[in-house]
């Protein structure tokens, strides 16, 4: 009724917070010891006690989800790049009808868990160009994280790659820590924050020199990034 | 019986259309019983601009091709573009064509001596050109710098021609023609220039089986122990990407003459692997007589500098350090990449 009276007198409807799309921006932030993290730059010790300097951060994050308490989650459609060298994929933004209300907290996917790991699905560079070779399970790396480390006063390279090995999911599910926020002038902003240390302890202190340069084809090394990255993302959402 | 069958709804607005149009033949003709005046005036009925489509599939497992919204790939397009590819009219001086360095049965590329020309192959895919990175954007962008810079078209001699004047009417409706219809022209042939019909993707296809050797080739190719799917993956087999390989302690400048960046030093476009067996010599300087010499420089040959990329993980003891046996494998792979068929494509071929 109060729709039909509202029709009578405009025809346009009015907007209400439930059908006004929802802008949703998160901005990703990349840190080592607290700090931005500088590229290129033999500074950093990790939990090891490992030399390392770092280049190169590309990781995708998915199925970004809004908690409700006793209402469906909100799930964002969206696989999201993010490049460090490419700041504006630093840049999330995603507009749609996202309930108002109250919400518990954020959670995603770091990665992509199996069922949404297809290979084929980019068709453009740069997501394109983060495929997993078929051989090795297919799909796309979770993430291309790349430096150089310090052996015995050699610099070697590591390439920090995460994917889905012979098909396991490694993917890792990530609660932000204290995110509940309340959807107000359909705006929600997170921050998020990545630091980069963390990827390398907790529970197990990363040996550069143990799991070498190149380990795309070591399940340890997934199993041990999987667990380690956990605790990687902070965050700020309001 | 027949009544419902015809009068079906689609066939109601058909018929409902054929009535509207025998009213309006009555009403010309009924006007024209009625005025009885001079003949209209009328002016020759020019041929309308049609052009036929080309219908350019995406080979499976390729990315989407890009393909320029004011450039659409058509048949008399690319018939235009083939011609310009291989005909001398496009230099100012008559003395080259793109076909003199972009040999067909040398999977469009050839070697001029100071250095390798690239091969022109599944450049629809590509926004990253020449050897040092220097041009990028679309196929039509590049073309214009081919034609208007490189070549240096006279397009005076183009418009004389009345053959080229027919043709670029047909093909892009223009009666003066221009740079732009010319780079667009070319660009549409080279949008053709596909090559995805190798052992290998026949082999993707499930069509033909590799050898024993030829797999464990792939298996290196595609894992870490090689490590060459990193910037030669994917169906492309290039990322089309400037990297330093580590080709030299004191690199040229490669992409570094373009951005003024030192971390670009040394740094070369990554050029695909399709038809590899056919493009000696290798590398953007042609440093490299045969893919054996190619293989033994990834193996133990490679430079550990500051502007070295890091995928090029073991470049601290050499290269990957392959066994004689995986060398062997891996160039057996290699050579299932070549396309016999592209080289032999009578649509690419000289029209003349």
């Amino acid at each position: 009724m109060t729709f039909g009276f509202s029709s009578c007198k405009n025809d346009t409807p009015q907007p209400t917070v439930e059908n006004t799309p929802t802008v949703v921006n998160i901005n990703f932030h990349h840190f080592v010891d607290g700090a931005p993290v500088e590229i290129d730059t033999m500074k950093y010790i990790n939990a090891h006690g490992d030399t390392f300097s770092m280049r190169t951060i590309k990781y995708f994050i998915t199925r970004v989800t809004f908690h409700r308490d006793g209402k469906s989650d909100v799930v964002l459609p969206d696989m999201h790049y993010v490049e460090h060298a490419i700041p504006t994929t630093e840049a999330y933004q995603f507009e749609n009808k996202i309930p108002s209300g109250t919400y518990t907290g954020v959670s995603f996917t770091y990665g992509f868990v199996n069922a949404d790991n297809k290979s084929n699905m980019f068709t453009s560079p740069p997501e394109f160009q983060m495929f997993w070779p078929e051989n090795m399970g297919g799909g796309y790396h979770y993430q291309k994280i790349e430096g150089q480390y310090l052996d015995n006063g050699v610099k070697k390279f590591f390439n920090f790659h995460a994917g889905s090995l012979d098909k396991t999911d490694y993917s890792i599910a990530i609660d932000l820590p204290n995110s509940g926020f309340e959807v107000v002038n359909n705006q929600v902003q997170i921050d998020l924050d990545m630091e980069i240390q963390n990827w390398f302890k907790n529970p197990v202190d990363w040996d550069f020199a143990y799991f070498g340069a190149a380990i795309m084809g070591n399940a340890e090394a997934q199993a041990t990034i999987q667990k380690n990255g956990k605790d990687v993302f902070t965050g700020t959402v309001n | 019986m027949y009544l419902p069958v015809l009068l079906t709804k689609k066939n109601w607005r058909t018929f409902m259309k054929s009535i509207a149009l025998l009213i309006g033949i009555g009403f010309v003709t009924l006007s024209g019983c009625t005025n009885k005046g001079p003949e209209p005036i009328t002016n020759p009925v020019e041929k309308p601009y049609v052009t036929t489509p080309y219908n350019l599939e995406n080979p499976v497992g390729f990315p989407d091709r890009k393909i320029a919204e004011d450039n659409p790939t058509t048949l008399e397009g690319v018939s235009l573009g083939r011609m310009l590819y291989y005909d001398h009219i496009m230099d100012k001086d008559s003395s080259r064509a793109c076909a003199s360095c972009h040999i067909q049965s040398q999977a469009f590329q050839t070697d001029n001596g100071s250095s390798q020309v690239l091969e022109h192959v599944n450049l629809s895919w590509s926004t990253n050109f020449m050897w040092n990175g220097s041009f990028q954007g679309t196929l039509e962008d590049v073309m214009t710098f081919e034609v208007e810079e490189f070549l240096k078209t006279d397009l005076t001699r183009l418009n004389n021609s009345e053959k080229y004047r027919d043709l670029f009417k047909k093909a892009f409706n223009v009666d003066v023609i221009t740079s732009k219809e010319a780079a667009y022209a070319l660009a549409q042939f080279e949008r053709i220039l596909t090559s995805s019909n190798s052992r290998f993707d026949k082999f993707l296809r499930g069509e033909v089986i590799l050898t024993p050797q030829e797999l464990t080739g792939f298996d290196l190719f595609n894992t870490e122990k090689a490590d060459c799917f990193h910037c030669h993956g994917t169906a492309l087999f290039t990322d089309n990407t400037p990297r330093n390989n580590g080709l030299d302690l004191n690199p040229a400048d490669g992409y570094m003459a373009v951005t003024g960046n030192p971390k670009d030093l040394g740094r070369f476009k990554t050029p695909t692997l399709r038809n590899i067996e056919l493009t000696a010599p290798y590398m953007h300087d042609g440093r490299f007589a045969t893919l054996e010499d190619v293989v033994d420089f990834y193996s133990t040959g490679v430079h550990n500098t500051a502007t070295v990329d890091p995928l090029m993980v073991y470049a601290y003891q050499g290269g990957v350090q392959l066994s004689t046996d995986e060398k062997a494998a891996l160039i057996a792979f290699l050579k299932t990449l070549t396309d016999t068929s592209y080289l032999a494509n009578p649509e690419l071929s000289n029209p003349f």
